[in-house]
């Protein structure tokens, strides 16, 4: 079970930031560090198209997230490094070897026109406007065999995609938590719910607790047809949405591992509101929720003091051999991962290394 | 001479590398020495950092983190030398630094040479060179034989020497022994005796060290 989370490696090619990025040996608990700039969001971003694979936008989401408003058929030049090359991200996972292969070129007619009679994401039968048949077109391989064949293809005012799938393979289920993809409440409360039929609720609690020692329970109530999370302190009860941004964030974060069984699980940043003087304990306990469910991690930070938090509350959940830390490092054009595992960020820290 | 710059190791400070040489020795005063050296060699200040490490244990650590810090990672540093003394075997000593290398990923060092490892010239100086075994207070005593503390200084330790006992750190008492004995600012090692003109040392005492470095910084 130790070494059967998803991710192993990756290796990335003229993909978004990156002109090549390779790192091996990923282990439970990823904490990605680097300058700003230097790739740490693309990259969880990557991740996350690697095992959003039924979306055929999936490239295009992430620039939705970053508000990004991509149109037309230059627009999908962003997803290249340079556009004129072709783009391969190769994963390897405890699923064997996915590769994706992404160019740009011209639709074949028959997946426009399962695009031009394909449903919108709100579900109604829309007539795209296509002013080109130059779109993306990622053909998706698992181990050697054809898997699928993506084509995202700009109309008047967005993008549309069709998806050939040639083989149906299970793929692990990844969520992303970022300062602006926050659960809503309905995410909680069925997250919750299912943390406490996995017999995850004691955690739960425990790591709240570390924000705010007077929460007695979390109680799930359902008001009309949306069911809500609330904290009852002292016998009264307050809505989750007004607890303060480090309890909520602390309460996302631990519901998305522990309801993260055999997946992934993508934080960007989300120690910004978290005091340093908990961020330890509270990565002791994802770290030991992320094995209990055999959950993945990725997590960025900026902050010395949250990297080191990490590294020594993992450690001493009896899980150092879980960490890793990668620092991603750019000069010029090209990217490389410094990785470290925790003696090595230890020795760091202990002499003044920059490492961050 | 060199201005003082060896930085004190340690989370609270820090150090960001910032020139593109580095020296790595074993203890504080040993850094105050090697800058003194480099300062009578004419090297420039703005070229060369050295850095101590606090005791010769504290090299596998010290090394492997250098090793991912971003000026090693960037190429900003080009070179990277450590300095060591012999102490009573040299041959010990070597092979101890080498296999700390060799962890850090960094195989094929010798005794005063040097290799390219990810880009950067990694070099190792056991001194004081050619297979003998020492100190940097040899270096000192040896370039000051005749100056009449240092034999005061040996006379001394003899007349309260029993014939049998081989006191430890034979070289390192001598040399405190002539500081004290020095109308100087009171202080314990020779890189800070250097710098505070209690002696001098002759570049032919440190020969064999001073050709490796103008191999070690030349192209």
């Amino acid at each position: 079970m130790a070494t059967n989370y998803y991710f192993h490696g990756f290796d990335i090619k003229n993909f978004r930031t990156f002109d090549a990025l390779s790192v091996k040996n990923l282990k439970r608990i990823n904490i990605i560090g680097g300058l700003n700039g230097a790739g740490k969001t693309t990259l969880l971003e990557t991740l996350f198209c690697a095992l959003d694979l039924r979306d055929p936008i999936s490239l295009i989401k992430p620039y939705q997230w970053r508000q990004i408003y991509m149109q037309g058929e230059k627009d999908l030049d962003l997803i290249f490094r340079e556009a004129t090359r072709a783009s391969t991200l190769s994963f390897l996972t405890r699923d064997g070897t996915f590769l994706h292969e992404l160019n740009k070129k011209q639709i074949p007619p028959q997946a426009i026109s399962v695009m031009s009679s394909g449903n919108s994401s709100s579900g109604q039968r829309e007539q795209y406007n296509f002013t080109t048949d130059i779109g993306l077109h990622s053909k998706i391989s698992h181990n050697g065999e054809s898997l699928m064949d993506k084509y995202t293809l700009p109309h008047s005012y967005g993008y549309v995609g069709s998806l050939n799938m040639q083989k149906n393979i299970p793929v692990a289920s990844c969520q992303i938590l970022t300062a602006s993809l926050r659960s809503n409440p309905i995410d909680i409360a069925n997250r919750y719910s299912a943390s406490v039929r996995s017999g995850m609720k004691s955690q739960v609690l425990e790591a709240l607790r570390l924000l705010d020692s007077s929460i007695d329970e979390l109680v799930l109530l359902q008001e009309g047809n949306q069911p809500n999370v609330y904290a009852e302190r002292g016998g009264g009860l307050i809505a989750i949405n007004l607890l303060g941004e480090g309890l909520r964030t602390l309460l996302d974060a631990v519901l998305a591992v522990s309801n993260a069984t055999n997946g992934v699980v993508l934080f960007d940043e989300i120690d910004t509101p978290l005091h340093y003087s908990v961020t330890a304990k509270i990565w002791g306990i994802l770290a030991i929720i992320a094995n209990k469910v055999n959950c993945q991690i990725f997590a960025t930070s900026h902050s010395r003091e949250a990297i080191l938090s990490a590294a020594a509350g993992i450690h001493s959940s009896g899980h150092e051999k879980d960490f890793r830390y990668m620092r991603i490092e750019k000069s010029n054009a090209s990217h490389k991962a410094i990785c470290y595992d925790y003696v090595e960020l230890e020795s760091a820290d202990e002499f003044g290394f920059e490492f961050r | 001479m060199m201005a003082y710059s060896c930085l004190v190791i340690g989370s609270d400070n820090p150090p960001r590398i910032s020139k593109k040489v580095l020296f790595l020795v074993e203890g504080e005063d040993d850094g105050v020495f090697l800058e003194e050296l480099f300062g009578q060699l004419g090297l420039p200040e703005d070229l060369i950092e050295v850095r101590f490490v606090k005791g010769k244990p504290q090299f596998a650590g010290y090394i492997g983190a250098l090793m991912k810090d971003p000026a090693f990672t960037s190429g900003r540093l080009e070179k990277v030398c450590v300095v060591v003394d012999a102490d009573a075997d040299h041959a010990a000593t070597s092979a101890e630094m080498v296999a700390i290398f060799s962890r850090a990923g960094v195989h094929d060092v010798k005794a005063n040479d040097f290799v390219t490892f990810s880009g950067v010239r990694v070099g190792l100086f056991v001194l004081p060179g050619d297979g003998l075994t020492g100190e940097l207070e040899d270096i000192v005593i040896n370039s000051n034989f005749d100056d009449p503390r240092f034999i005061h200084a040996r006379d001394s330790l003899v007349r309260f020497q029993s014939g049998e006992e081989n006191w430890r750190k034979h070289s390192k008492r001598v040399v405190q022994i002539a500081l004290a004995l020095s109308r100087i600012e009171l202080c314990a090692g020779v890189g800070r005796g250097l710098r505070n003109n209690a002696f001098n040392i002759t570049l032919d005492a440190t020969e064999e060290f001073n050709e490796f470095v103008s191999r070690f910084l030349g192209e």
